[in-house]
């Protein structure tokens, strides 16, 4: 008996450790799981620099250095499973201490793990927002500022008598500058303790701190407005219904520190084991059911970043099979992806057809825009190189500076010539701890510009960067702009691989002018190639349906001529008014010609981009 | 324990560094110090900040020596970091003569003394103040941007307005032209646009924001030029685009679609024209010293296809030729003389713009690139002089590069140029000062000196607009958000009971 209460015991006290390795382990592995594409591109989407003057840049708002800390944490993604570690193992910490802080008994020691989780929620329901947000190092944030708030409450209970006053306005006036609000939310909670332990003279203080330390810092920072000095360190999304809900893992993680003190966990009678039981079954279903609710799925996204991730190291045909994998709708970035990928592997007339296509918008409760997620990637690689450097820039002067478009500006720099202007972002990639090797690289071009047409990257895009200057603007829709660009691009110079994407735009357009041009150029630069199959489709369908050319002459395979034919009559068959519109004639359709221009020609129809 | 003697250690450290000296024993090379920014042989002004410069050479140590009259300065190390105060005396007791820049540097056991350069330390001490505007040099979007001053003579730079003080995601606030009168501050303006814009009139310590918008005016005034003997301010208003090069590596082309000139009289809160011509475009107003001369830019173009008069401007964008012009002016009666050609840049195929006089009235500084007045995205913009005495318009190459050379300003004793140039990577504008001797020669240029001498390295912003001042702004930032927070009041158009004359 006695052994077995040990044993209980024991088991019991230990339940918070196991409950943290079970949580830390299982959160790893998710994330390393699904997410490791994703969390490479938040580390992309992130830039670190040991220099003084980035230093110095954190450091012009309140909670510059949450932020500074954060950016260093989340380059560490640049290894998944490392930077993963690093997380999870930041998370026990938060659970530790929440425990300590906040007293919590071994029984309801699920309950310490709240914060972790709703941190993680914090960080993974961000979806589309890696592109937008404009809070630095967003990722670990919230984590740095969360450690502060309770390493700095722990702290404080050590304090005893006066010390606790000057623990308060410590508190308040070296926390507020390094972690924002994160210092407030400290004070509000030593606020909440002092409620329980009915010392009002602290609680007036820490209220009077939280509240004169913004407004008195306000006339040291000079680059936030006054309002925004309350919320600075919090994630830069709006205070509006539209936010709500990504607000909310934040609002639960806020609230947490402010409601526990005020909760009696502990109690001295011994819980039945059904009462336990239940506890912990409850205590089991939020952990796991908030992570349900706010972490981001949507395969859509996925797919982008799975397929951004492939056709970064030039892996085309692994792309193509993110690309192939899709069992929904693809967002137009996809579409375009995989028309990239099939044409640097020289298959875009053979294969452009055969994945799903269409233009479901992109799952965010706010406008975001091709460009920012996938656009600059597309016009590097159509050689529009003043429009990738601009789009980089754009946005980094919005967003922030990010490796991701550092390295782009590399690149388009190097191509365009301007290669002191190359050098300056490859010498600041040397600085980051892990993209020396990716700059030294291609410092290489810089010291010897000949080697440019021979890297197997640069090669593949020097053919389409064959076009003399103009003003011009995208209106930031990049497939629309690239589109009209290629396919009405006459009077440029040409290259085979320029043909060939003009007729792939001339095929997208459904312009059947538009379409003829592009098709005899190629034609005219690839006379000793076949024809690809989704161009003689093209050329049968445009010739039927307006007899503007003569097809007559035209060497089409003999297999694309009776599945023509075939296609006719089965049309003739099941056309119905509207059959574009109809689903079940549509999916009839689409199980048999599912694979040729002629299915996206009647059926993939008013798409749009964005 | 072990590390209780770490204080003394440090102490002797200090100690160590303070007395560097020069080696005893060294091979004399005729080999150039490569150092970073190109500090050497140039002529600098006798109240300037320490020029910190790093060797960009191979070397185990390197040990500096400033050589002066009868003082000397030793450092240590591949980068230097002068102390203020006796590098302040050290200049003091050189005054009008040159300081030696001795470098020694050390590969395994043998130094050797680099080929000496000179400082020459000019009488002309610089103005002591200078403000820009601090912005990412991108095209459409600009977030965070800041009008800041910085005394050069040490590295302490404030800021005079930050734009986020008001912006926010949503109402974006664009700061810029910021213009002093006659370099002091207790009379200054720059415009907010969008955002809670007007255009912020110091007057003392009176701080007002106006609305330089009427009905029978352009836009609001953009660029200023405050007159220097009465209260009055010239501006050009501008409708302003631009469009984007698909490959040129200028990236971008900023045109105006219209530009005209107005007068404000701040007093009378009244703007009346100076030039309406719908086939000129004119812009950068500039006084002379004496207040009697109004000089300026102006292109004549005539749009041919007037239901497309837009895309007209922007295809003809190479067509813009700009010329400088000037008119007389009396202060008494707010009256302008006619038009009188001054640099007819056009016959040489080339745009003129941003004149500014000189302080003695004798030199126009002006901007000339092949076409358009927006020569900060012209990799061909260089800076001339034109001598009103002699007529004569001369390409200042000493101070030239191969990149950008635009926005310029004289100090106000007339001795050093400061202008901006994007010589260092193409991409991003630093700030020059280069000394204009009596005979109308410019001096080798230097970059603006940093603290840390591989500052512009790291940072990602450009500088623009520079202006000399000689006094700090006072008024704070959040002092001026406090005003930019209220309605503008708005100016009032008077048409001139004299027409101006062409």
């Amino acid at each position: 008996m006695t052994s077995n209460t040990k044993t209980t015991s024991t088991g019991t006290q230990r339940l918070p450790l196991i409950a943290g390795l079970a949580f830390a382990a299982l959160t790893w592995l998710l994330l390393n799981i699904f997410e490791h594409e994703y969390l490479f591109r938040v580390q992309e989407l992130s830039l670190w620099l040991p220099t003084q003057v980035y230093f110095d840049e954190r450091m012009m708002v309140p909670g510059g250095l949450m932020s500074y800390i954060a950016c260093f944490l989340t380059q560490f993604f640049y290894y998944p499973m490392l930077g993963s570690l690093i997380f999870v193992a930041l998370l026990l910490l938060v659970q530790w201490l929440a425990t300590k802080v906040f007293s919590i008994p071994t029984r309801w020691s699920l309950v310490a793990l709240l914060p972790a989780v709703l941190i993680v929620c914090c960080a993974m329901e961000a979806g589309y927002w890696i592109f937008q947000i404009k809070t630095q190092g967003y990722f670990y944030s919230m984590l740095v500022g969360f450690l502060f708030t309770l390493s700095s409450v722990r702290l404080y209970q050590f304090t005893k008598g006066w010390v606790r006053y000057v623990a308060i306005v410590a508190i308040a006036a070296a926390g507020y500058p390094l972690f924002g609000f994160y210092a407030t939310l400290a004070l509000l909670t030593i606020a909440a303790f002092s409620i329980k332990e009915r010392n009002f003279g602290l609680v007036a203080l820490c209220l009077a701190a939280g509240i004169a330390t913004p407004v008195l810092y306000y006339n040291v920072y000079v680059q936030t407005k006054f309002a925004l000095m309350f919320t600075a360190g919090m994630p830069a999304f709006e205070f509006s219904t539209r936010d709500l809900f990504t607000w909310a893992p934040y609002i639960l993680l806020y609230l947490f520190p402010l409601t526990m003190p005020f909760i009696p966990l502990k109690s001295e009678s011994v819980p039945t084991k059904q009462r336990t039981l239940i506890e912990r079954s409850a205590a089991v279903a939020v952990l796991v059911a908030l992570p349900l609710v706010f972490w981001f799925r949507d395969p859509n996204f996925r797919a982008e970043i799975k397929m951004n991730h492939h056709m970064e190291r030039l892996e085309w045909r692994k792309a193509l099979d993110v690309a192939k994998a899709q069992k929904q709708t693809p967002t137009r970035l996809i579409v375009l992806n995989r028309n990239l990928s099939l044409l640097k592997l020289g298959k875009i007339g053979d294969e452009m057809f055969h994945y799903l296509d269409g233009g479901e918008p992109a799952n965010s409760p706010f406008e975001i825009r091709l460009m920012q997620v996938g656009g600059k990637m597309l016009y590097y690689h159509y050689a529009r190189m003043n429009f990738c450097y601009r789009w980089c820039l754009e946005d980094a002067v919005e967003y922030g500076w990010k490796v991701d478009y550092l390295k782009y500006m590399v690149k388009t720099s190097l191509i365009s010539g301007e290669y002191d202007l190359a050098m300056k972002y490859i010498n600041t990639l040397k600085k980051t701890l892990f993209y020396k090797g990716w700059a030294k690289n291609y410092e290489k071009f810089v010291k010897d510009p000949s080697l440019i047409a021979k890297d197997r990257e640069f090669a593949g895009i020097l053919p389409l960067y064959q076009y003399p200057d103009q003003l011009d603007g995208d209106n930031t829709l990049v497939e629309i702009y690239l589109l009209n660009y290629f396919a009405h691009a006459y009077n440029e110079q040409r290259t085979p691989m320029f043909d060939e994407t003009a007729l792939m735009c001339a095929l997208t357009l459904k312009d059947i002018p538009t379409f003829w041009n592009c098709f005899f150029r190629y034609v005219n630069s690839h006379k000793t190639s076949r024809m690809p199959i989704h161009y003689q489709e093209a050329a049968l369908l445009y010739g039927n349906l307006e007899k503007t050319v003569d097809i007559s002459k035209m060497p089409f395979d003999k297999s694309v001529k009776l599945r023509f034919q075939d296609f006719m009559n089965y049309a003739q068959k099941n056309a119905v008014e509207n059959v574009e519109k109809d689903p079940e004639a549509k999916k009839r359709f689409y199980e048999r010609y599912g694979d040729t221009f002629w299915y996206f020609y009647f059926f993939i129809r008013d798409v749009k981009s964005y | 324990m072990r590390y209780k003697h770490l204080p003394l250690l440090a102490a002797l450290c200090l100690l160590t560094a303070c007395t560097a000296s020069v080696p005893t024993e060294y091979t004399e090379t005729t080999e150039k110090p490569l150092v970073h920014p190109d500090y050497t042989n140039i002529t600098i002004p006798c109240n300037i900040a320490p020029l910190n410069f790093d060797y960009t050479m191979e070397g185990d140590e390197f040990i500096t020596e400033l050589k002066g009259a009868d003082q000397t300065l030793v450092m240590k190390g591949k980068q230097t970091d002068w102390n203020i105060k006796k590098w302040h005396a050290l200049l003091d007791s050189n005054k009008g003569s040159s300081i030696e820049i001795n470098s020694y540097v050390r590969n395994g056991k043998e130094w050797k003394k680099l080929r000496p350069t000179k400082w020459l330390v000019a009488k002309d001490s610089i103005d002591p103040y200078i403000s820009y505007r601090i912005i990412a040099p991108s095209y459409v979007t600009y977030e965070e941007l800041s009008i800041r001053q910085r005394c050069i003579e040490n590295f302490e730079e404030s800021i005079i307005y930050n734009n986020m003080l008001h912006g926010n995601n949503t109402d974006g606030q664009c700061i810029n032209c910021h213009s002093y009168r006659n370099y002091k501050t207790d009379q200054m303006q720059f415009h907010v646009r969008q955002y809670k814009g007007g255009t912020v009139m110091i007057n003392g310590d009176e701080v007002k924001k106006i609305n330089l918008k009427t009905d029978s005016t352009l836009s609001a005034g953009v660029y200023p030029a405050w007159h220097p003997t009465h209260n009055l301010i010239a501006y050009s208003t501008n409708n302003t685009g631009q469009s984007f090069h698909t490959r040129n590596s200028n990236k971008i082309e900023v045109q105006d679609l219209a530009s005209d000139l107005i007068l404000y009289d701040p007093e009378r809160n009244e703007v009346t024209h100076i030039e309406n011509d719908t086939t000129e475009w004119e812009v950068f107003p500039t006084w002379s010293p004496d207040g009697k001369t109004l000089y300026y830019s102006s292109a004549h173009y005539e749009v041919t296809h007037h239901e497309m008069r837009d895309r007209d401007i922007i295809d003809g964008y190479q067509r813009f030729h700009y010329n400088i012009y000037r008119k007389s002016f009396d202060p008494a009666t707010k009256t302008f003389g006619p038009r009188e050609l001054v640099i007819d840049a056009d016959s040489l195929h080339m745009s003129a713009t941003l004149p500014r006089v000189s302080p003695d009235g004798r030199y126009l500084l002006i901007g000339m690139a092949d076409y358009g007045c927006f020569h900060i995205w012209h990799k061909d913009a260089d800076l001339y002089t034109y001598d009103l005495r002699s007529k004569r318009l001369r390409n200042i190459k000493e101070i030239n590069s191969n990149d950008v050379e635009s926005y310029h300003s004289w100090s106000s004793n007339g001795r050093w140029i400061l202008y901006t140039s994007r010589r260092d990577d193409g991409g991003y504008t630093r700030l020059y000062l280069a000394y204009f001797d009596k005979n109308g020669r410019a001096h080798k240029p230097f970059i603006l000196p940093q603290k840390d001498p591989n500052f512009y390295a790291d940072y990602y912003k450009s500088y623009n607009v520079p202006e000399y001042m000689v006094e700090p702004v006072t008024i704070t930032p959040q002092e001026f958000a406090r005003h930019i927070d209220k309605e503008p009041i708005s100016a009032t158009f008077k048409s001139q009971s004299t027409a101006p004359q062409k």
